[in-house]
């Protein structure tokens, strides 16, 4: 099976978050890039896929700047196979429509199997890749994958999906198709020194740049901010031990503490 | 004035709550640019919650029946939902923010060449256009979408936008049609309930949530040991320690886990993102305990901790002993 998983990379949310000078991005200066942690699932999965029919191989394409070639070489140290950068340089905000577009340019001509996204990018949060990168390659999809398991003949994938309050739905999708994988569908497995060493000497191709056409110019971001805080949250100030005795006086209040009055 | 054309989602044959909040939504929409107001209700057996939808909401609704639609997939969603929809020139499409909606809207917006915002919290005008906020980052900064012009696909994120209380005038008028569309290539198998053992969530009057912040399934012991506290308490956490395999998925809180609504919910070590918040925001009172002072679980916090939950909840723990003698 030819398999792709996109893996996209994202700034540390443990990071403190700054809005930067145009008031239209994040201040990216100082921050730590990594592998989005939903795409760890992913490309995990795309992994154990792989191993499970002999002869398959696992792309990771990331779409991003000169940078987001680590991360592509995270997923080769993680396991993959190859990695391809697709280059868009634009800083800020980009349309997950022109993403899925620069994806599907690339995947057209390999014509996959199988393609793997995590079920959000932790900056943006749109949730809209992998089910756009699907109806642009015309091929069946689902979200919310918390188990996956190809037919043994390759010619199709069951997927359960994750719905409110824990329930489950299954479906059957005929390969070639798009899965979007949910945390907790496997344990993302940590880079073993010879995928290391590997990942270290393999090229990263950049794709040529495709032209964007789409059918209308994308939404646009026109402004990003930090939320408020809401009227009635109060942060407790002093030392740890102060702010202690100010959690304590406040629960004893509320008489929610054991032998409070 | 083109029109505002709302996906309705049916659970059984019975209309999701999300479908409400979804209309209400829409009036917003059409009150920053007016539209007229249509609802589509796509399913195996729609009739009956297509009259309830009508009279709740007195919009007319489209209910499409087919009988391939007892189960979903994507692909048969977004085929029947395409060809009713393309003919209406709509200035927008309203989505609940469900596993559903979330999964079909992208690709229905690519079918009618229309742009995509998914989950969206509120509106507003910025510089004289419909501005749509959602939340970025973990929920840490917030962004401001001005939609294209055209069609846009727009899905909404469920409690964001109340369903109203008023009854209408008089009910919307319902039409109901036949839909011929398939899915060949995907194939609906059915659904299975979620794991039981909800009872100590439910009945539990204080709940303490871990995060991935307690670091390691070690400190565990220091979320049991500031549950034991309070009486009638328990543990629960939030995905990540799940996924981590640090709890079991039982004592999730969340849109994929429990909803709570407990006399004191402690958040410890959890970032405070719109889904695990969607699990526990009606607690009636809630403490955050985190380094981060820019997490969001202090925008809902009553009471904020920005400590290192190591060295805080053993200082708590002790403050308490010097009182209560534990
Ligand atoms: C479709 C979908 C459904 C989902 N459903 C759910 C759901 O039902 N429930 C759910 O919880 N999530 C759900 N999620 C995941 C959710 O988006 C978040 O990824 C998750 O809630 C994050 O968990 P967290 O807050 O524990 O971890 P993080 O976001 O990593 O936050 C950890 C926090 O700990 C703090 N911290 C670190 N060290 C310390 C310390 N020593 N002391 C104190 N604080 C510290 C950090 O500042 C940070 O704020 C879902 C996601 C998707 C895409």
């Amino acid at each position: 099976m030819k398999i792709l998983v996109c893996v996209k990379q994202v700034a540390d949310s443990e990071s403190v978050i700054e809005i930067g000078p145009s008031g239209e991005w994040i201040a990216e200066e100082g921050l730590v890039f990594r592998m989005n942690r939903f795409d760890e699932y992913a490309v995990e999965e795309s992994l154990v896929i792989r191993d499970a029919f002999p002869g398959s191989t696992v792309t990771a394409i990331s779409a991003g700047p000169k940078r987001a070639e680590i991360t592509a070489r995270r997923a080769i140290e993680m396991g993959a196979d190859r990695g391809v950068r697709v280059p868009l340089e634009t800083p800020g905000y980009v349309s997950p429509m022109a993403v899925a577009f620069l994806i599907a340019a690339h995947a057209r001509g390999e014509r996959y199997d199988l393609i793997l996204c995590g079920a959000m990018a932790e900056d943006d949060m749109q949730a809209q890749v992998g089910p756009l990168l699907a109806e642009m390659l015309d091929i069946p999809s689902a979200t919310s994958a918390i188990a996956a398991t190809v037919s043994g003949d390759a010619s199709a994938i069951r997927v359960e999906r994750e719905i409110e309050g824990g329930a489950r739905e299954l479906i059957d999708l005929s390969l070639p198709a798009l899965v979007a994988v949910q945390p907790g569908i496997n344990r993302p497995r940590y880079p073993s020194l010879s995928n290391v060493l590997r990942a270290k000497i393999h090229q990263i191709p950049t794709e040529e740049p495709v032209a964007a056409a789409h059918a209308q110019t994308p939404e646009r971001l026109v402004r990003l901010r930090l939320p408020e805080r809401s009227g009635a949250s109060e942060m407790l100030s002093g030392s740890p031990a102060e702010k202690a005795e100010k959690l304590l006086a406040i629960l004893s209040t509320k008489s929610l503490l054991q032998g409070a009055s | 004035m083109k029109p505002i054309v709302i996906i309705a989602e049916l659970e059984s044959g019975t209309p999701h709550p999300a479908s409400f909040e979804a209309v209400s939504f829409a009036r917003a929409l059409a009150r920053l640019e007016p539209g007229p107001l249509r609802i589509i209700a796509f399913g195996a057996d729609v009739r009956n919650a297509a009259l309830e939808i009508a009279a709740k909401t007195g919009v007319d609704v489209s209910a499409l029946e087919n009988e391939h639609a007892a189960g979903y997939t994507a692909g048969l969603w977004k085929e029947a939902l395409a060809t009713s929809i393309a003919p209406l020139d709509p200035r927008f499409v309203v989505v609940p923010h469900t596993a559903r909606g979330y999964d079909f809207a992208p690709g229905l917006a690519v079918r009618l060449g229309a742009g995509c915002v998914t989950a969206v919290e509120a509106l507003q005008m910025d510089d004289g256009a419909i501005g749509l906020t959602r939340s970025a980052f973990g929920g840490k900064a917030l962004m401001h979408i001005v939609p294209p012009e055209g069609c846009t696909v727009l899905t909404v994120l469920p409690g964001a936008f109340p369903p109203e209380e008023a009854a209408p005038a008089a009910p919307g008028a319902v039409t109901i049609l036949r839909n011929n569309a398939r899915d060949a290539r995907s194939r609906a198998l059915g659904r299975t309930a979620s794991e039981v053992e909800t009872a100590s969530l439910n009945e539990a009057e204080v709940i303490v949530a871990a995060g991935r912040g307690i670091g390691k399934k070690e400190n565990l012991a220091l979320i049991r040991a500031l549950a034991a506290l309070f009486p009638r308490s328990a543990v629960a956490g939030s995905r990540a320690v799940c996924d981590a395999g640090w709890l079991e998925y039982a004592r999730q809180v969340g849109v994929t886990g429990k909803t709570v609504s407990p006399r004191l919910y402690i958040a410890c070590g959890i970032s405070g993102t719109a889904q695990h918040v969607a699990g526990m925001k009606n607690a009636q009172t809630i403490i955050a305990i985190n380094t981060d002072p820019g997490a969001p679980i202090f925008n809902i916090a009553h009471y904020g901790v920005a400590e290192d939950l190591t060295r805080f909840i053993p200082l708590f723990i002790e403050a308490c002993g010097k009182v209560y003698k534990v």
